[in-house]
């Protein structure tokens, strides 16, 4: 199916109900073969680090670790802002599968070529 | 008990068939409070044609409807659906039908959605005694 969606996740444990959210949306869209990619940006590239996301378990939804695992299985990518990154001092040795550091450009480009983009 | 509900009942729910292929992984989760724990089951048809029920399977083509592969996803719904579906998919031949049973109140939406976009064909449901199931061919290339 053409098409492109960018989930934008904002929040990490600081609002694990949007975090959680915004990737059950990511999943739901790559596992329709939608080409899918969430950008971690501010609070939320937090989660991009390895085991930073085990104990972000919501209510009703599957485990956080879970969702970003299963996203990165149906082909989506993961975004992570390289100003937010690098200002919370994360180490890119920690990043989790699939993840990649990037500028504005990678999230800008995707949107003006098409992509829907939601924030959460 | 109607023809789905001998194949839910003919082994343990939840463990794949030791006769037929396992075609996908198991993915769980447990909830935080005891939620029900999660799993997929999967397993091919062998019991031959079903018995089929007539009301059921009126407004059906001939020859379409015998499902290959039984896939019962619970409760899951949202991303979590359409991850189980994508997953279940797989183990799934081209032009072959997966059932599917589905319990979520979204997914009578969300299954015919999926379809859409994955070019599957969604050939029957919302159906079944209880409404949740749905039978999909996939799709041929």
């Amino acid at each position: 199916m053409a098409g492109k969606l960018l989930v934008s996740v904002t929040n990490a444990d600081n609002d694990p109900d949007r975090a959680t959210v915004g990737f059950v949306v990511a999943n739901a869209s790559a596992a329709s073969g939608v080409e899918t990619s969430v950008f971690l940006s501010t609070e939320g590239v937090r989660l991009s680090q390895r085991g930073y996301a085990n104990d972000i378990h919501e209510d009703g939804f599957a485990p956080l670790a879970e969702l970003m695992e299963s996203f990165v299985e149906a082909e989506g990518t993961i975004l992570v802002c390289s100003p937010c990154f690098k200002k919370r001092d994360l180490s890119e040795d920690e990043l989790v599968e699939g993840a990649k550091i990037v500028g504005g450009a990678v999230p800008v480009e995707l949107m003006v070529n098409g992509a829907s983009c939601i924030t959460y | 008990m109607g023809w789905l509900a001998r194949i839910i009942a003919s082994g343990p729910r939840l463990v794949p068939s030791a006769a037929g292929p396992r075609v996908a992984a198991e993915p769980s989760h447990r909830g935080r409070a005891g939620q029900t724990e999660l799993c997929l089951a999967f397993r091919r048809h062998r019991a031959g044609p079903p018995a089929r029920d007539p009301l059921e399977l009126r407004a059906m083509e001939p020859g379409e409807l015998t499902p290959t592969f039984f896939a019962d996803v619970e409760e899951m719904g949202c991303g979590s659906l359409m991850v189980a579906l994508m997953r279940a998919m797989r183990g799934v031949g081209r032009g072959e039908v997966l059932q599917i049973r589905a319990v979520d109140p979204g997914a009578r939406h969300d299954i015919p959605s999926w379809c859409r976009m994955t070019g599957h064909r969604l050939l029957h449901g919302p159906c079944g005694a209880t409404g949740d199931e749905y039978l999909i061919r996939k799709r041929e290339d």
